[in-house]
This record gives structure tokens, C-alpha cells and sequence, in this order.
């Protein structure tokens, strides 16, 4: 027996390589949606164009900057709620406070007469306020988040609408602007590229970036891998909620604004649609629920898919009106095929 | 300490939301003391139909540790179906309502297959559910407001006991009494209690949480589908993307049962609690109205009622678990716990 | 009359660890038959085999010549076994006769009949001469009372078998009186009564009989009047160490003062005091829920500290959360090293780096490289078995599991002054162990201080160079390894 420290076998010899990162990527959940991706735009290519007629293209530039454009809203979204679901939160109300931030903007622009960017500062720093708030609620009164940011959820519509009152002091559901500066700034292209969208493209590859490969991302992975844990290593937790929640809202505002400069109008509930794409994106991408794991390169090819999807039923002569349900039930079945996937690994992923 | 009833516990929330109701009935009138006429009564009744009818879908699901969020969207589904079928086959609107409930059952038990079977969060799957659900209904109206005419059914909607109550508040006070006596009274019901109160002792004493719980998704879609028919004769028509989509009354109904005492958690509550809940958050919103005040103030106002009732639930889980030698949840604060995914 | 019960050559192993080895005894109605034995004896696992949770992996249990074959923890209860643990099943919102009765409610086709479950629950109340009323909800009634519930569901069950495990470590002594009286009365109503503590007074106020078992094996059968004290405990350790202990290269010189503690009191521990020096390794014997793994935790700042004086390094020091310890130097290995110390789906990597990211990065960004060279270290050092810096957590055993997290704290990056282990072995088989013993050395061969705090008995007095030993959240004696006998320290664990 004898002293048991350090070895001489065999595995010494071994620098106990990390796998290639081909691989690494390969077993991302990124990686099947882009082969989905690939699949649909060859369904696409070709599918309209029997079904419909030779004009319905799908195969070209134009498609796909129309897709970077439209998911751009939603991008900012999901890269807010992604953080926050990848530490173990999550945030339902980050629809409703875009809304509120495009609200904010419409009626300064236009009601009060603030100048634009007043106005823009206005919309941010309120978001940021409500993420605050999400983020007291939830880390001093210990709640549950997912009912904080739901109730959150109900009460800023409230707040959008009565900033929305017009000269009489009616309640407007929905607010028409115009604004030349903030309508260049949303619709500004570079060549067929929408700027804005470029933005987007550039804060994910930001944000991922510092997910994947900073100390901060890492701790983010931690703490929702096992919150104890990540406290028994002196990780503190309860800042870094507070920034998540502040990030999440603040770039839900500035989802909110981007879409109503584009929209050329702003509603208290404009953006819950695509708040929940959002969450069904990163979910497709393989951030699950309880934390630790994912990334937004999987978000974002789940927002991907969901547009591509969209925009090639739509030129396909679909009705608009599918593309919501769809994206519902391809999580769904999503989910379930997860499921069934790692179950027999044993490693559930119960969302 | 010393006995105290249940019954008088439960009581008591009854009785502080009645106080509260009469607290906010008497500002209103203070306000605007021309709006108890009958017109408004009758209106507000109508309102409390079909955000009360939700609880026996919502509440009993809540009890037995599980959440349903798609209620809404299904009721909106159900009066598409009902008015698009009742329209275009021309079959008794009683053998058409038959069919569009069935329907209702269906989506509940393919909500209970995510849920249960294959144990996903329940949260999660009835919310991509519901714009499943929405969707198809939009889908098949193209946002077209689809009139009923159905007049033998419509009317019963314009028919007042008293003059001041609505037909169908009578049909729904006795279906919160059936379902009441259910959960109180049988074996079932008190099963659906124990499976949210304790999964262990639950399985331990027989019970079958897994059955228990598809049985109550079955009776959610169901019941939502009802209230989706009811409110198509209240407006005669369907309408995808109405005021039922709108205003969630699912979601009121889940709030007014954690206000009325059932517990987020799972495991206790009633529905004469949840009721109470349902007649002050109804009249709050039709007294927001009364002022004035556009209907998303409710949400806000229904947001921090939310707020407070978590809350005051949340204390009392902790106590609970402490009183049965348990450390309290850990990962109450800043994690998402979601109680809707309750292990079967 | 004359029920038996009979567990015949019960064996069961998990990975790495043999619970329970060839284990046969057999309890009789109107005997109360005591289960003693240290932790990790085997008595948890022999009561999850009892109540179904477990199937063993040998040998059979036996109810009156019949062989149980448990599917499920349900089907134990309708075959006539209960276990009534220390955690309470019960359905706090409901009944005290709800809870008696779930799954048994009496019924007409359905509807409760709620005056029969009423005057039934009554009629069992009555005869154990209770206060409780039936319509209370279990939620409002004191913790005796509520066991007092549990007592009356498995009567209700008619239970032939009734097993309790540690009842009474929440009961005042009354409540304590009242207990006793209804387990003798379950006695003098012919059911089998088993009864797990470690609380000797106890032990010999209501057993008949004792069986102790000693590292999953069983020991000796005796009766409870005819054995002294000693002779119990006797049993329960003196084992043959073999050479493991004796070969350990032990540091023998101390250096400064680290850490000194003086009456530290939490929600769980009164009045702790001590000193540790660098090079010297403390250990913590005592019962489970004795205090030890709180007064670790308060040392590292993770539980709030009421009352008392710390003094790191000379300095007064007053830790408000892990980091605070943690920037001096402190590391804490927790006792439940999957729910609080691993982050299970991430890699060695990630857990062997958790502390010391600030370090490893530079500009926010993770120096990948030091990051890699500092796993690989640990896994050399430690003779960690996986083929990647890659691998996840969770699918290594629980030895590499551990070393994984020795790993985290004794790094490049980190230094460690004062290092705590709780429970390090817990679950880890035996060559393993014996690498971790020669670690701790090698720590306070480095001139750390060392906190080892263990369940078996053997482990802490052969590693520590001190023992203190606690009792009931305080420190009941401190003894030194020379003068440490198994006897003793366990003496000072379980008397008052």
C-alpha cells in the first residue's frame, strides 16, 4: 500500500484532450436544426414552385434577408429570456415590456412631442425598471419567477394603456406614428441587409460569445446547473439574477422600440406573440428549463427554423394563420421526440 | 393548539374575499352611484359565468399539483367549432355543442399525454398548446367574426330569473356546486386533493396520480369547451380573436383560486374559496369599467392580487414544510420552480 | 398469534459499497425488537428493503412462512408492513381522519361517508387515549400528534408490521411518554414492532430485544435486560482495521493557529468551541443531525451565524456568505457531494475550475488552456479515471466524483489554508477510501488545516490526529487519536 499519490500508468502519457470541436458542435442542438434548416430550404426551393406556380421563388437572397429581418424582433427576445432560462430563471414578461417600451415611444413621439431620442432613453430606462422589479420580487420575496414574471405579465398592459391615452383621454388599443428619423433608423439597409437585423445577427454572436466562453457565461451555466453548488463556491447568485432580469427587460424594450419603428405602430400587447416564439426557439435549441445547458447558437437556429417555416409556407400559398399553431406543435413535438431521444440515455430532459 | 376546523379555515377566506367584495362594491357605488341597475348586474353576471365556469377546469388541476394554460385558447376553439358546424351542418345546436365538448376532452387528453406521460412541464406544453389552439381557431375564421344563429340557444342567454339573473349563472352556480360536492364529498375528489398534497403518500395509501391527473385534463378541455359555447351565445357568435382570447379568463380563474386559498402548490383549497375569488376579481374589473378605466387595468390590478396571493401561499407552504420536518424549498427564490410539473 | 418476521441472508450492494451482507434475524409479535447499529451499519437500507423501496440482492423477507416480493412500496403496506419514518408522509391541508384513511376512505359507491370516518378515526383515537380530534387538520397539530397519525394509519392498515425509524429526536419527554405507551400497547395488540435509535435510554425503556449490525453485517442477537450498556456498544464497533490506517504517512508537526472558534451558535449547533492548527487535521464524529455538517457550514459562511467569535489567521472573522471564506482561503467539501457540490450535467472541467474562473480569466474571457492544464492536473494528481477533461460529471463514480472536487480546491489557483470535508467517503469503495485517507495527510503535509468530519466511527479516529465529538449541536469531548477507542467516541456520540 503505501503512499497513493500520483501515478505512472499509462494514462499518464495522456493530455486528456478536450474532443475535437467538429465533434463538440456536432452534438449541439444546433447542429439537427441546421440540418433542418437545410432541408426545409430544399423543400422550400422547390415545393412553391410546383405547388403554386415558377413566380413563387424561394431560393434567393431576398428570402433570407427577409427571414435575418424578421426574426430580429424576436432575436432580441430570445437572447434575454435565453440567458435567463440557461441560469435557471425565466421571464414571461418581457413580451408585454417590449410593448410598453414601443408604447412609451409612439405616445412621446407623437402625443407629447418629446424629441425621438428623449423618447427612446424614456422607453429603456423603463424596461429596465421593470426587470429591476422582476428581479426584487423574485430574489428578496423568493417567489417563484415564472409566477412573478407572469403576473408582471398581466399588469404592464395596464401601464402601456393608460400611457396611451389620446387628446380626450380615451384608451388606445393601438398607437399610429410617424417618425421620419426613428423610421430611417428601423428600415435602414445596407444593400438588402435591414441594419437593424444586422444588429441582432451581431448582439448574438455577442452574447453567445460571452456565454460560451467567459467566466461570467460559465457562471451563468453553473448556477443554473445547481444553484447550491454555484453558492458553496462563492458564486454570487443573487447579482447576478439582477442583471439578467435588468438585460432581459432592457433588450425586450429594445425589441419593442425596433418594432414599433418598423411597424410605424405600438400596442400593449403587440409583442406577446413573439415572446413566446422566443422561449419556443431556445427550448428548440436546446436551452432547457433548470438551467445548465444550451446555448444561443441553438437559439438562434430555433428562431431560424421558426421563420424559415414561416416564410416558405407563406410563399408556398399557405395561410398566414398556420404558422403560429405551427410553431406550437413543433415544439411540441419537439419536446416529445427529445423525450423519447433521451430517455433511452436516461438523461431526461424534462424541459 | 387548539381544534379549528377546516371548514372554518376555509371559511375564513371565503368570508375576508366577500369583506373585500363588499369593500369594492361600496367605493363603486360611492363613485358612481347610478351603476347598480339592472343592466349592469346582468352584465356582470354574464361575466362571472364564464371566468367561474374556468374554475372547475383550472382549479381542480391545481389542486391535484398541475397547471392548465391553455383553457382559454380551447374555449376559443370550441366556439369556432360549434358555430362553424352549427352553421354549416345545420344539426341541433345541442348534438353540435355534443360534439364540439368531445372535442374539448380530446385536446385535454393529448394535453394530459405531454404532461403526464411523458412528464414534461405542464406549463410549457399547455402554453404552446394554446397557440396550437389559437391558432387553428383564427386559422379556420380567418379572423372573421362568424355569426350564430341559433336562436333557440341564443336566447336562453337573454333570459333573467328575477329579471336580474342570467339563465346561464344559474347552470354555472350549479356546476360549481356539483363539482364542489365532488371534490369534497367522494372519494375521487378527495383523491384529487391527496395526490397534490403528497405524491409520496399518495402512491403509498393506492392512489393513482398518473390516472387521477388525465382524468382531470380530460374534464379542463371539456369544460373550457363549454364555456367557449356559452359565451358564443352571449355574443352570438364565434369569434377567434375576441374578447375570450383576450381576456384569459382562464388565467382569472387561476389567480382567483390561489386568492380563494387553493394552493399553487397542490394539495388544498376549495372551490367556495375560488368562487369568492371569481366574484371580486369580476367585480373589480366591471367596477374599473364603471370608472372609466380601460380593461387592462385589471390585469394590473389582477397582477398584484397574483402577487399578493403567491405570497401569502408561499409563507404557508414554507410553514407546512417545516412542520413536517422538511427543509423549505430551496429553490423558491430567483430559480424557476414550476409547481405545474409535478411528478407523476 | 405468534407472527413472525424473518429477513434470511439479505444481501444488497450499490456501486462500490456493500450495504448489507448476508443479514438474517427474525422479529416476533410481542417483542420489541431494537435495530442498533452505527451509520452506515446497514439499518436504512434494511427498512427500505422492509418498506419496498429496495429489493434486495440476495435473500428473502419473510411474513408468517410467506415470501414477500415487494412490487412496489404500496404493495408492502397491503402485505401488512409499515414503515413510519422520520420525515412524515402526510397530507398536511387534509384531516387527521382523511390522512388515516386516504385510499381507504369509507364509502357508499363512491360518496365518503363521513360520519363512519369519523367514528372510526374516533375509535382508534380512543384507544390509544389521545387528545386529537379527528377533523383537525394534520397541518395544525404539534409534530407528536402528528406522528401519533402515522401510528394510526398503519394500525388502520392492519399493519402486522410496524418499524420506526429514529421517532423520537423531535419529542419532548412527555410526548416521549405518550409514544411509548402506544408502542406497547401496538405490542400488546400482537403487532411486530421494530424499532431503529440510537438513543440508549430509549432502547432499554421499551425493547425486549436488541439486534446490532456492524458494516452491513449482522452481529448479535440479544436481549435487551440482560446486556449492559457497554457490551452494546462494544458490539456495535471494535472491528479489524487491517493494515489501511497503519500505513498512512502522517504529518506530525503543527504550525501556527488557522482557525479559532469560540461559541459559535446557529439554528443547529450551541456554544461550539476550538482551535485548529496548520498541519493538524480535526475530525467530527457524532451522530447524523449531530451538528457536525452545520458547524462546517457556518465556518464557510453558508448558514448565518447567531452568535460566538471566529479568528482566521489572528484576524476576527465574521464570513456573511461562501465568498467571504472562500477569499480566505477556506474550502468546504460538502457532505452531499451530488445535490451541493457538482454541477452533474457539466464536465470534470467546469467543476474542477467553478471556484477559480476570476483567475482563469483574463479580460472576461476563459483562458482555455489554463483551464485545461489545471483539470489535467487534478486528474493526474488524483488518479481520476475518465479518458477527457470532457466527460460529465455524472457519469463518474462517486471516488471520482469526489476527487473531482478535492481537486477544485487544492489547485494551482486556489489555495487552501483550511480545508473541510464532510462525509468524503460517503459512498465510495474501499481502495478509494484508502487514496482519500493518504490525501488528508498530504494536505496537513502541506500545512493546511484540515476539518474531517465522518459518519464511521473507524475512518475519524484513525485519520484525525483529534476527535471532537458532538452530541445533540454541542461538543460533547474532544479526544486525541492516541486515546481514542471506537467505544468511547461513540459512547461520547450517543449518551447524554
Amino acid at each position: 500500500m503505501g503512499k497513493v499519490s500520483g501515478n505512472l500508468t499509462a494514462s499518464s502519457t495522456n493530455n486528456y484532450a478536450k474532443v475535437h470541436p467538429l465533434k463538440r458542435a456536432m452534438r449541439t442542438k444546433a447542429f439537427p436544426l441546421l440540418v433542418l434548416f437545410a432541408l426545409m430550404v430544399i423543400f422550400f426551393s422547390i415545393f412553391p414552385q410546383i405547388h403554386v406556380g415558377p413566380h413563387a421563388i424561394f431560393l434567393r437572397a431576398r428570402t433570407f434577408w427577409r427571414i435575418l429581418e424578421a426574426l430580429s424582433v424576436t432575436g432580441l427576445l430570445t437572447i434575454g429570456a435565453g440567458m435567463l432560462i440557461v441560469s435557471g430563471g425565466i421571464d414571461l414578461s418581457n413580451g408585454s415590456v417590449g410593448s410598453l417600451a414601443g408604447v412609451i415611444l409612439a405616445t412621446g413621439v407623437s402625443a407629447n412631442g418629446w424629441p425621438w431620442w428623449v423618447a427612446v432613453i424614456v422607453a429603456v430606462l423603463a424596461s429596465g425598471i421593470v426587470g429591476f422589479l422582476n428581479a426584487v420580487i423574485i430574489n428578496e420575496l423568493k417567489l417563484p419567477a415564472f409566477v412573478v414574471t407572469l403576473a408582471m405579465a398581466a399588469a404592464i398592459p395596464a401601464v402601456s394603456l393608460f400611457m396611451s391615452r389620446n387628446e380626450i383621454g380615451t384608451f388606445m388599443g393601438q398607437i399610429n406614428f410617424r417618425n421620419s428619423t426613428l423610421e430611417a433608423i428601423g428600415r435602414h439597409r445596407i444593400g438588402e441587409a435591414n441594419t437593424a437585423a444586422l444588429v441582432v445577427l451581431a448582439l448574438f454572436v455577442i452574447y453567445g460569445v460571452i456565454l460560451a466562453r467567459t467566466k461570467f457565461g460559465r457562471t451563468l451555466y453553473l448556477m443554473g446547473g445547481n444553484r447550491a453548488a454555484a453558492r458553496l463556491v462563492g458564486i454570487n447568485e443573487k447579482r447576478i439574477s439582477y442583471f439578467l432580469y435588468i438585460n432581459c427587460a432592457v433588450l425586450a424594450g429594445l425589441a419593442g422600440l425596433l418594432n414599433a419603428t418598423r411597424v410605424g405602430l405600438a400596442g400593449a400587447q403587440v409583442l406577446v406573440g413573439e415572446q413566446f416564439t422566443g422561449i419556443t426557439a431556445a427550448i428548440l435549441g436546446g436551452i432547457s428549463f433548470g438551467g445548465g445547458s444550451g446555448g444561443l447558437g441553438g437559439a438562434f437556429m430555433g428562431i431560424v427554423v421558426i421563420r424559415t417555416f414561416a416564410q416558405g409556407t407563406a410563399i408556398s400559398g399557405a395561410s398566414p394563420y398556420l404558422t403560429a399553431p405551427a410553431s406550437g406543435a413543433l415544439l411540441l413535438l419537439a419536446l416529445a421526440f427529445d423525450y423519447f431521444n433521451t430517455s433511452r440515455t436516461n438523461k431526461r430532459l424534462t424541459v | 393548539m387548539n381544534v379549528s376546523r377546516s371548514r372554518m379555515f376555509l371559511r375564513s377566506k371565503v368570508f375576508q374575499l366577500l369583506v373585500l367584495s363588499a369593500i369594492v362594491f361600496a367605493i363603486t357605488t360611492l363613485i358612481s352611484p347610478g351603476w347598480v341597475n339592472p343592466h349592469n348586474i346582468r352584465r356582470l353576471m354574464d361575466n362571472m359565468v364564464i371566468t367561474g365556469i374556468f374554475l372547475t377546469a383550472v382549479a381542480p388541476l391545481l389542486m391535484s399539483g398541475v397547471i392548465d394554460f391553455s383553457g382559454s385558447s380551447m374555449a376559443v376553439l370550441s366556439q369556432v367549432i360549434f358555430v362553424m358546424l352549427f352553421e354549416a351542418t345545420g344539426l341541433p345546436w345541442g348534438l353540435v355543442a355534443l360534439i364540439a365538448i368531445i372535442c374539448g376532452g380530446v385536446i385535454g387528453l393529448i394535453n394530459a399525454f405531454f404532461v403526464v406521460k411523458l412528464n414534461l412541464m405542464a406549463f410549457i406544453v399547455t402554453m404552446a398548446m394554446a397557440t396550437v389552439l389559437a391558432g387553428i381557431a383564427s386559422w379556420l375564421t380567418r379572423n372573421v367574426i362568424t355569426p350564430l344563429n341559433a336562436t333557440s340557444f341564443t336566447d336562453l342567454s337573454t333570459i333573467w330569473v328575477f329579471d336580474i339573473i342570467p339563465v346561464f349563472f344559474i347552470f354555472f352556480a350549479i356546476l360549481i356546486i356539483i363539482y364542489s360536492w365532488i371534490l369534497m364529498k367522494t372519494t375521487f375528489g378527495r383523491s384529487v386533493i391527496m395526490c397534490g398534497g403528497n405524491q409520496t403518500a399518495a402512491r403509498l395509501a393506492g392512489l393513482n396520480p398518473k390516472r387521477i391527473r388525465t382524468i382531470l385534463f380530460i374534464n379542463s378541455g371539456m369544460i373550457a369547451s363549454i364555456a367557449g359555447i356559452l359565451h358564443s351565445a352571449q355574443t352570438r357568435s364565434a369569434n377567434a380573436s375576441g374578447g375570450l382570447g383576450m381576456n384569459m379568463p382562464h388565467m382569472t380563474a387561476f389567480i382567483a383560486s390561489i386568492l380563494g386559498g387553493v394552493s399553487f402548490f397542490g394539495g388544498s383549497g376549495a372551490l367556495a374559496g375560488a368562487f369568492m375569488g371569481v366574484v371580486l376579481i369580476e367585480l373589480l374589473a366591471y367596477a374599473l369599467l364603471v370608472m372609466g378605466l380601460p380593461a387592462a387595468v385589471t390585469g394590473l390590478l389582477n397582477g398584484i392580487l397574483l402577487l399578493v396571493a403567491m405570497t401569502i401561499d408561499q409563507v404557508a407552504m414554507s410553514m407546512r414544510m417545516k412542520k413536517l420536518g422538511l427543509k423549505s424549498h430551496g429553490s423558491g427564490g430567483g430559480g424557476a420552480v414550476m409547481p405545474g410539473t409535478a411528478k407523476t | 398469534m405468534g407472527q413472525f418476521l424473518e429477513f434470511r441472508n439479505i444481501s444488497k450492494s450499490f456501486p462500490g459499497v456493500k450495504a448489507l451482507d448476508d443479514v438474517s434475524f427474525r422479529a416476533e409479535s410481542g417483542r420489541i425488537l431494537a435495530l442498533l447499529g452505527e451509520n452506515g451499519a446497514g439499518k436504512s437500507t434494511l427498512l427500505k428493503i422492509m418498506s419496498g423501496d429496495y429489493i434486495p440482492d440476495e435473500g428473502s423477507v419473510v411474513l408468517n412462512d410467506e415470501v414477500m416480493n415487494f412490487v412496489s412500496p404500496h404493495d408492502a403496506i397491503v402485505k401488512g408492513i409499515s414503515v413510519i419514518y422520520q420525515e412524515r408522509q402526510l397530507m398536511m391541508a387534509l384531516s387527521v381522519m382523511e390522512n388515516v384513511f386516504a385510499g381507504d376512505l369509507p364509502n357508499h359507491n363512491g360518496v365518503v361517508d363521513k360520519a363512519k370516518l369519523k367514528a372510526e378515526t374516533k375509535a382508534l383515537i380512543d384507544k390509544f387515549g389521545l387528545a386529537i380530534q379527528p377533523e383537525t387538520p394534520v397541518m395544525l397539530l404539534p409534530v407528536a400528534h402528528q406522528q401519533m397519525v402515522e401510528i394510526m394509519k398503519a394500525y388502520r392498515r392492519n399493519s402486522k408490521v410496524i418499524a420506526f425509524d429514529e421517532p423520537t429526536a423531535p419529542l419532548t419527554d412527555t410526548e416521549i411518554t405518550v409514544l411509548f405507551d402506544l408502542i406497547r400497547q401496538l405490542k400488546e395488540d400482537g403487532k411486530i414492532v421494530i424499532y431503529v435509535s440510537h438513543r440508549m435510554k430509549e432502547i432499554y425503556d421499551i425493547t425486549d430485544d436488541v439486534i446490532v449490525l456492524k458494516d452491513g453485517k449482522f452481529v448479535s442477537n440479544m436481549v435487551t435486560q440482560d446486556t449492559v450498556e457497554g457490551d452494546l456498544i462494544k458490539a456495535m464497533v471494535g472491528r479489524d482495521i487491517g493494515d489501511t490506517y497503519a500505513n498512512l504517512d502522517r504529518n506530525d508537526t503543527y504550525g501556527d493557529v488557522v482557525l479559532e472558534v469560540k461559541n459559535l451558535t446557529t439554528n443547529a449547533i450551541s456554544d461550539v468551541s476550538f482551535t485548529l492548527r496548520q498541519g493538524e487535521v480535526l475530525g467530527f464524529a457524532g451522530l447524523v443531525g449531530s451538528g457536525r455538517t452545520e458547524v462546517a457550514r457556518a465556518i464557510f459562511g453558508a448558514d448565518p451565524i447567531i452568535s460566538g467569535a471566529l479568528k482566521f489567521e489572528g484576524e476576527d472573522f465574521l464570513p456573511k456568505t461562501p465568498k467571504d471564506a472562500i477569499d480566505k482561503g477556506i474550502a468546504l467539501c460538502p457532505e452531499d457531494r451530488k445535490e451541493q457540490g457538482l454541477v452533474l450535467h457539466r464536465s470534470i472541467e467546469d467543476n474542477v475550475c467553478m471556484p477559480v474562473l476570476d483567475k482563469l480569466a483574463k479580460f472576461f474571457f476563459l483562458n482555455v488552456k489554463k483551464c485545461h492544464k489545471l483539470t489535467v492536473d487534478a486528474i493526474k494528481k488524483y488518479d481520476i479515471k475518465t479518458p477527457t477533461v470532457d466527460k460529465m460529471v455524472v457519469e463518474l463514480s462517486g471516488g471520482n466524483q469526489q476527487k473531482v472536487i478535492l481537486g477544485r480546491w487544492t489547485s494551482e489557483a486556489f489555495n487552501s489554508k483550511l480545508i473541510i470535508l464532510d462525509e468524503p467517503t460517503k459512498g465510495i469503495d474501499v481502495k478509494t477510501k484508502a487514496e482519500i485517507y493518504q490525501m488528508v495527510c498530504d494536505f496537513a503535509k502541506q500545512g493546511m488545516a484540515v476539518i474531517f468530519i465522518s459518519s464511521e466511527l473507524t475512518e475519524v479516529i484513525n485519520v484525525a490526529d483529534s476527535i471532537a465529538v458532538m452530541n445533540n449541536g454541542r461538543i460533547a469531548g474532544v479526544v486525541d487519536r492516541k486515546d481514542a477507542t471506537e467505544e468511547s467516541v461513540l459512547a461520547l456520540a450517543m449518551l447524554h
